[in-house]
């Protein structure tokens, strides 16, 4: 049989054919959970026991605080007792997102099944896995090593050219989501084409992160050159890239030339609401936002800065930026970013998932009737605060150019010219 | 895993946030009581009145799909209304997977938004693939759903079954 990429992944992590519609019991090679995940059979069975300690990861992220010692106890008694290793519990001054922070610190292996308790545990699908959500079967995959999944469908999904100037994977998704929606739901998307090749990893965990919000199961990037070099510092075991068989069979073909993507705007309340950017300039905003799983990645936080340079934001915006883990802050730190975020007035919290969800410990929360620009993952109502603010969802760039106006706004006449890009 | 229950037909996608609205939200409160008062709020506003124990909610594709944020809510809520079990024409993926895990049964049925009429009393065999409509007569036949599903359904959840399996000792 010719294979997809997803088809391979499940087929060696099942040990049986993975043939759409069928149920397997595949193999994890990770399970990553948050500070807020459930545990299930461990509280409830004192016998209970990991199946690999030295596969789990425990990221601090939505209450990355050092403050939040006591709370953080319960994830520091779990670790102890599963002798799950110290350097596996990225705890704060190592904290960062559950779907970043294992790939990051070379958890991740393309090929393989990785499990993550968070909503938008696709994210990690970038690195040419099959990344999934587990959600509330965490403790069951954690305790077996093993989880059940229905083996999707698979959409093709060809890249040509390049985003332009200032168009982040937040407008591709969005793109995909206006675009082709209906063919999404409940596949995989599985990358290709010359158009991947200009996406940084930054950009591809980005685009994956989107999955849930497309109601896909996941996504799967390509393995190539760049992926290489991200991963080769950081790994911890070798691996093989997986690539899809020649005439393997897909439920929908999708072709993206990137030159085409515009500025996008999801929004507000409601995540398939998605608009031109120019339909909504010049609407007031009262509180910006760049951060959470979606887009508080290092290119992120560079076209903010790199919009914001020299630049003083308007005095009425609250306007936060929470890197999406410990390395990103360090790396954004070590280049002038977070030295130009702050001259132009934003607030820099420590790495997690700061304001994008008012359960966390948010640093912006909203009012009654306020709006915001953000870049965070989602715009439910009350998702920031008070259910009557409205939140609209942008690429960093027109986040930070809205915040400099107190409106929303185009930000192209801020970036620098092609060749000039400052930092 | 047989389920037998009356239809609440929903000829679109219902989504997560369709069966108990995003501005409830209770995954810290997990007050599945006061969720239950919330179910179908918006959708169908007579839902919460007249369902029955063992009432089957019908919807079409991508059934559940939405912000996995929303997803407990959305199968904790309608159970603890008595609701026996979700059919559609197809689900998100995540939602029926952690759905199943919960011990809720969902499948997806193609076809079954034809087969079927609210208010319909009809009657489903998981491990046969059959769907019975006595009100018109008519079998729809789907996939069987896997034995490794029914497994988890028949257990009341993945929890429970992984106990099972691990042989866990007594409850504290």
């Amino acid at each position: 049989m010719q294979m997809t990429m997803t088809q391979k992944i499940l087929s060696a992590a099942s040990g049986r054919e993975a043939v759409s519609g069928d149920v397997l019991n595949v193999s994890v090679s990770g399970v990553a959970v948050h500070d807020s995940a459930p545990l299930g059979i461990f509280d409830a069975y004192p016998d209970a026991r990991v199946w690999d300690p030295s596969k789990i990861v425990i990221c601090y992220d939505h209450f990355s605080r050092a403050n939040m010692g006591p709370y953080h106890a319960r994830f520091r008694a779990f670790a102890r007792e599963q002798a799950i290793p110290p350097e596996n519990v990225f705890a704060p001054g190592r904290q960062g997102l559950s779907h970043q922070v294992p790939g990051e610190a070379g958890f991740v292996l393309p090929g393989t099944v990785y499990a993550v308790f968070d909503t938008q545990g696709a994210t990690l699908g970038a690195l040419n896995c099959f990344a999934f959500t587990s959600l509330w079967t965490t403790p069951s995959v954690m305790a077996l090593g093993t989880a059940l999944v229905v083996v999707p469908e698979v959409v093709d999904v060809e890249l040509s050219g390049q985003l332009p100037q200032g168009l982040t994977s937040k407008d591709l998704t969005f793109h995909l989501h206006a675009e082709f929606g209906q063919d999404l739901i409940g596949r995989v998307l599985e990358f290709r084409g010359p158009g991947v090749a200009s996406l940084s990893v930054d950009q591809r965990l980005g685009v994956a992160n989107a999955a849930n919000n497309l109601g896909a199961f996941t996504m799967i990037f390509p393995g190539d050159d760049v992926l290489a070099a991200y991963l080769r510092p950081r790994v911890r075991a070798p691996y093989e890239f997986v690539a899809p068989d020649p005439g393997a069979t897909y439920a929908a073909s999708v072709m993206i030339n990137l030159d085409d993507v515009r500025p996008l705007v999801s929004g507000p309340h409601n995540i398939e609401k998605i608009r031109a950017l120019d339909e909504v300039i010049g609407l007031p905003v009262d509180a910006a936002y760049v951060g959470s799983c979606s887009a508080g990645r290092l290119d992120d936080l560079i076209l903010a800065a790199s919009v914001l340079q020299g630049r003083t934001i308007d005095p009425s915006v609250r306007f936060v930026v929470t890197p999406i883990s410990t390395e990103v802050m360090r790396e954004a730190n070590d280049r002038g970013i977070i030295a130009t975020l702050v001259s132009a007035g934003a607030m820099i919290t420590p790495p997690g998932c700061g304001a994008c969800y008012i359960g966390n410990l948010s640093p912006l929360i909203l009012g009654d009737g306020e709006r915001c620009i953000a870049s965070s993952v989602s715009n439910d109502p009350g998702r920031m605060g008070s259910k009557s603010a409205e939140i609209y969802l942008s690429n960093p760039a027109v986040v930070a150019a809205s915040a400099l106006e107190g409106r929303i706004a185009d930000p192209r006449p801020y970036l620098p010219r092609a060749g000039q890009v400052s930092q | 895993m047989i389920l037998e229950g009356r239809v609440w037909k929903y000829a679109q996608q219902v989504r997560a946030t369709d069966l108990v609205p995003s501005r409830y939200d209770y995954i810290k409160l997990t007050d599945w009581t006061e969720c239950s008062t919330h179910v179908l709020e918006d959708l169908d506003p007579d839902f919460r009145a007249n369902v029955r124990p063992g009432d089957l909610i019908v919807g079409g594709h991508g059934f559940g799909a939405g912000h996995a944020h929303y997803f407990q809510q959305a199968f904790e809520g309608p159970r603890w209304l008595g609701v026996g079990g979700y059919l559609a024409e197809s689900f998100d993926p995540i939602f029926l997977l952690s759905a199943i895990g919960a011990g809720m049964p969902c499948w997806g049925v193609p076809g079954i938004l034809s087969f079927v009429r609210n208010g319909d009393l009809i009657r489903c065999d998981f491990a046969a693939g059959t769907v019975v409509n006595p009100a018109t007569g008519a079998t729809a036949q789907h996939r069987p759903v896997a034995p490794e599903v029914i497994e988890v359904l028949d257990a009341g959840g993945l929890d429970k079954l992984t106990v099972r399996r691990l042989g866990l000792g007594v409850k504290v």
